[in-house]
């Protein structure tokens, strides 16, 4: 405190720890803190199991058979990375891979009237599947070549599609895919979560199944990476970055007041001190009068015995119940991981159900998701507001972040973190602006 | 220490400076590319600020010490290899990036460590007294395998000594498997014994073989190009 710094982030959720390290980078002297005992505010993975349950205000302590609560650590918000996203992109141009390992996830399931249906990745998965019919399915090989080979720069693979103008829709007529397979395609591929992208031009969902297929084919199981001991590691993976880089770091700090003058922010007021800055970069807990709430996500995590049913025993899996299946607006996804990650006790299994809250009954909604998932040893449910920053940054130079929604990957994150990083520095957002720009590992490299 | 000349002479060209001349000219014309690690440890070092934490690093991998150098920015971990009953053996050692200094130090930290060194100075009390709370944070967050070595720095100022040498044998005896040593990092005495006994330590309970990972569901870590479990060779695919 009593300093005068460039940038003051407050709040360690992703998000802000992603902007810290890219900050850092670029030599700018930067104060983090965060009012939590741990990294990661909402993006946190919480250990042990202990806490947990005293977060959810669970009476009593997990029983003996959930293992040593030391090797539990649950994720807060369920996502996986594109294995050839933007986040994993940003890990590897920063190298903050350096602090982490990954597993892929072992597959991803979507539901259809009732059952689950394995998502194919390869021919024999895909010419097995009975996910659609044998002649749609050669209906929807000739698209996906189409769509592999689509290059807005090449008119040839156009096969005049217009990216601007031809919507989804249309372009799903041009291959005469029926229903199933725009389903299909949408929420399973795609991973849209309403059918509002049908009407919308057909680039934006071009480039998602383009996303699908590259990161699927790195790693073969599934297009998702998970790293060990939980999401949680990738806020602190890149606060570590920031910190080499001259980042200050300070937990369990209580933030008293966001020091303002003439419309702009000079400061921040904690436990009597004053640490002066120039920027000022926070999530929406900090500043809640500069965001609106623009909706709700319930979440439940579930502590499993087994593995979910019909899913060939796998460690882990992704299930997507897309909106149509169930009634609903929004898609129901599933994200499960397990002991194989360092996240759970041997022989237990973390299920997290989510989505976008269309009632005011959250936790029924989830029905359809929790049924695949019985029996359920214990629940966690959460219902989150989500907020938008109203305050842009321009003038009071207070740069708000998204609540973390609920999409299944980090694609939306990254688009959040491109956008603040504009709003700050005027300029577009380059990935190579987060390459370190120093060496920082030392002694003999001779032999790797 | 001997043991490191012998490295050079046994390794025999990459990039050794003393290459045996035994070898002659057959060994100049045939570069052979220097043998990999059979271990590859990780070490950790904590410690309140300002015990000695990266100048004990610093002595062990590049053998300095710098008197009028404040809180280390800049370093993420250093690399020493080193040769142990042996094996060859790369060390990463990494350092807490400042992070100690208002207790922050990241869980992630001490995840994948296999030797945690934890630093006091003798000449201060509070930096003893705060090794409670060190130990808290290893229980919680450490792998319970990783080795453990308690380290009392600044024996060069033997006259400002607080900590005696009984009352930290005292503390490690209530703990399992911790080693004690003293060092001075600034006169360079005990510093690479010390590390090198834990090392060992690592090394005594590790398997004799490196154990075959399950390539079916291999840990990642994530490079440039894609990194394809060897047995597994999926069919070049489209999509779907």
């Amino acid at each position: 405190m009593d300093e005068e710094y460039d940038v003051i982030v407050l709040g360690t959720g992703l998000t802000e720890c992603i902007l810290s390290g890219i900050m850092s980078v670029k030599g700018k002297k930067v104060l983090h803190m965060d009012r939590n005992s741990y990294y990661g505010a909402e993006s946190a993975s919480i250990t042990p199991l202990e806490d947990l349950y005293k977060r959810f205000s669970l009476p009593g302590k997990p029983s003996e058979s959930m293992g040593k609560g030391r090797d539990w650590s649950v994720d807060l918000i369920p996502k996986f990375l594109m294995a050839n996203g933007q986040l994993v992109r940003m890990l590897l141009i920063t190298q903050v891979t350096r602090y982490l390992d990954f597993k892929v996830i072992e597959g991803s399931y979507v539901y259809k009237k009732g059952s689950i249906y394995k998502v194919p990745v390869t021919e024999t998965e895909a010419l097995a599947s009975s996910l659609m019919g044998i002649f749609e399915k050669r209906r929807f090989r000739n698209f996906l070549i189409f769509v592999s080979n689509y290059d807005v720069n090449d008119p040839k693979t156009m096969e005049a599609v217009d990216p601007n103008k031809s919507t989804m829709r249309e372009v799903y007529k041009k291959f005469s895919l029926g229903q199933d397979v725009m389903d299909f395609t949408g929420h399973a591929l795609a991973l849209y979560r309403t059918d509002d992208y049908l009407d919308q031009p057909c680039i934006d969902t071009i480039n998602r199944i383009k996303l699908y297929s590259e990161s699927l084919a790195r790693y073969g199981k599934s297009p998702y990476l998970y790293p060990l001991y939980g999401l949680g590691e990738l806020p602190q993976g890149f606060a570590r970055l920031s910190a080499i880089y001259g980042g200050t770091y300070m937990l369990n700090k209580p933030i008293e007041e966001i020091v303002m003058e003439n419309g702009k922010v000079v400061g921040v007021k904690s436990e009597g001190e004053v640490a002066r800055c120039k920027q000022l970069i926070c999530d929406p807990s900090y500043v809640m009068d500069r965001v609106s709430k623009v909706g709700q996500v319930v979440r439940i995590i579930c502590i499993m015995s087994h593995p979910i049913k019909n899913t060939g025993d796998a460690n882990s899996c992704q299930i997507i119940i897309p909106q149509i299946q169930v009634n609903r607006k929004h898609d129901i996804y599933v994200c499960m991981i397990s002991s194989a990650h360092n996240v759970a006790a041997q022989g237990k299994y973390i299920a997290i159900a989510s989505s976008v809250v269309e009632t005011n009954d959250p936790e029924k909604e989830l029905k359809p998701a929790l049924d695949l998932l019985e029996p359920i040893e214990q629940k966690f449910v959460s219902v989150s507001d989500q907020y938008a920053p109203t305050d842009m940054g321009k003038d009071s130079q207070v740069f708000i972040s998204r609540t973390y929604d609920a999409t299944t990957h980090f694609e939306t994150t990254c688009d959040d973190i491109k956008d603040i990083y504009k709003r700050m520095m005027g300029t577009e957002f380059d990935f190579a602006e987060m390459e370190r720009t120093k060496n920082d590992i030392f002694g003999d490299n001779g032999d790797q | 220490m001997d043991s490191r000349y012998e490295i050079q002479r046994r390794a025999g060209g990459g990039g050794s400076a003393n290459a045996s001349p035994a070898l002659g000219a057959q060994s100049r014309r045939r570069k052979m590319p220097p043998r990999p690690a059979d271990y590859k440890l990780q070490i950790i070092i904590i410690g309140s600020r300002g015990v000695g934490k990266t100048s004990l690093m610093e002595r062990f991998t590049d053998d300095t010490f710098c008197e009028a150098c404040k809180s280390t920015v800049g370093v993420d971990f250093k690399i020493k290899t080193v040769e142990l009953r042996g094996k060859k053996i790369r060390l990463q050692i990494w350092d807490t990036a400042g992070q100690e200094r208002f207790n922050s130090i990241t869980s992630a930290y001490y995840r994948g460590a296999k030797g945690i060194v934890l630093v006091y100075d003798i000449t201060k009390q509070e930096t003893f007294d705060d090794l409670p709370k060190w130990m808290k944070m290893i229980d919680k967050y450490a792998s319970e395998e990783a080795e453990l070595l308690l380290v009392g720095n600044k024996l060069d100022c033997e006259t400002d000594r607080i900590i005696t040498k009984q009352t930290a044998e005292r503390f490690v005896s209530r703990i399992s498997g911790m080693r004690f040593c003293e060092a001075s990092a600034k006169d360079n005495f005990n510093v690479d014994e010390c590390f090198l006994k834990l090392v060992d330590d690592i090394l005594a309970k590790m398997p004799l073989e490196i154990p075959n990972t399950d390539l079916s569901n291999s840990i990642l870590s994530l490079q440039p190009e894609p990194e394809m479990p060897p047995e597994l060779n999926p069919p070049r695919m489209r999509c779907c």
